[in-house]
């Protein structure tokens, strides 16, 4: 994980698992890792970094089969991410003391973006765009 | 000879042609207050950031990245669906993830933008003129 500030960067993590999706806000940072590989699905935490020390706020979070990792999005200590729910994402959202799940449907619900309280995220509307199209090899 | 040629080039070509098929999930912005969930739009919008009543986004229809103040929305760069990391916001500025085997965090301060690139970058978050972001090997 690499923070650019003021043109220069500086790496925030140096470990031995796979660190992904950073959100920043003012000087803190969440992310998410991936801990354990499976045949199923892959497998990590939501990590916050205050500047001084780093939590975890979510353990185990399930993400897709080779996922990099879990989308998270921060906002003054309040912390909203995705996870695989089935086969379909749903959303989790941190408000800084406990956790609530904020989506519970079948429609994947992916990428939350938090502003003080509030949530925009994509959602699976159900439509598939079958296009076929042709290339020269 | 001309037949035999035709044939032969006919069947190169043909050989060369491949039909892929490509299915394109569609998605939807939706919207959740700490109460109520709504849906923000209808046209294949993907991916998106807010920021106090401003909201950047992917459009999927017209493969481009858009920044609305609440008033006017201005196109601020390309993308496609399958070749995009990450979407931030802050203060009219705009960063997000492009490219899958050379990807690159580019940046938007409102009025040009710039490309982030060391290795393989994808997922800025941005804070006030910072960002933070995915570096490694692709």
């Amino acid at each position: 994980m690499y923070l650019w500030k003021n043109g220069s960067v500086i790496r925030l993590t140096n470990d031995n698992v796979l660190d992904f999706g950073p959100s920043l806000y003012n000087g803190t940072v969440a992310w998410s890792n991936v801990t354990k590989i499976t045949d199923v699905a892959n497998y990590g935490d939501v990590l916050y970094w205050d500047s001084l020390t780093t939590q975890t706020i979510a353990k185990d979070v399930t993400v897709k089969k080779g996922g990099n990792g879990t989308y998270v999005s921060l906002y003054d200590g309040q912390i909203a991410w995705q996870a695989l729910n089935g086969d379909d994402g749903e959303l989790f959202y941190y408000d800084g003391m406990n956790v609530s799940q904020v989506t519970d449907n079948d429609a994947n619900d992916i990428f939350p973006s938090l502003y003080n309280g509030t949530i925009a995220w994509s959602g699976y509307d159900g439509a598939v765009d079958h296009t076929i199209s042709m290339s020269c090899g | 000879m001309k037949k035999l040629i035709l044939c032969l080039c006919t069947t190169f070509f043909m050989l060369l042609l491949m039909v892929t098929n490509s299915f394109a999930e569609s998605y939807e912005i939706f919207y959740w207050d700490g109460t109520t969930t709504t849906q923000l739009t209808n046209d294949k919008d993907w991916h998106t950031s807010l920021y106090d009543g401003t909201r950047a986004w992917y459009d999927d229809t017209a493969g481009q990245v858009k920044y609305g103040d609440g008033t006017t929305t201005t196109t601020i760069g390309s993308c496609d669906h399958s070749n995009t990391n990450g979407l931030s916001l802050y203060d009219g500025t705009t960063a997000w993830g492009r490219g899958n085997n050379q990807a690159n965090v580019i940046y938007w301060d409102g009025t040009t933008t710039q490309t982030i690139h060391l290795a393989y970058e994808s997922n800025p978050s941005l804070y006030n003129g910072q960002s933070a972001f995915c570096s490694g090997t692709g």
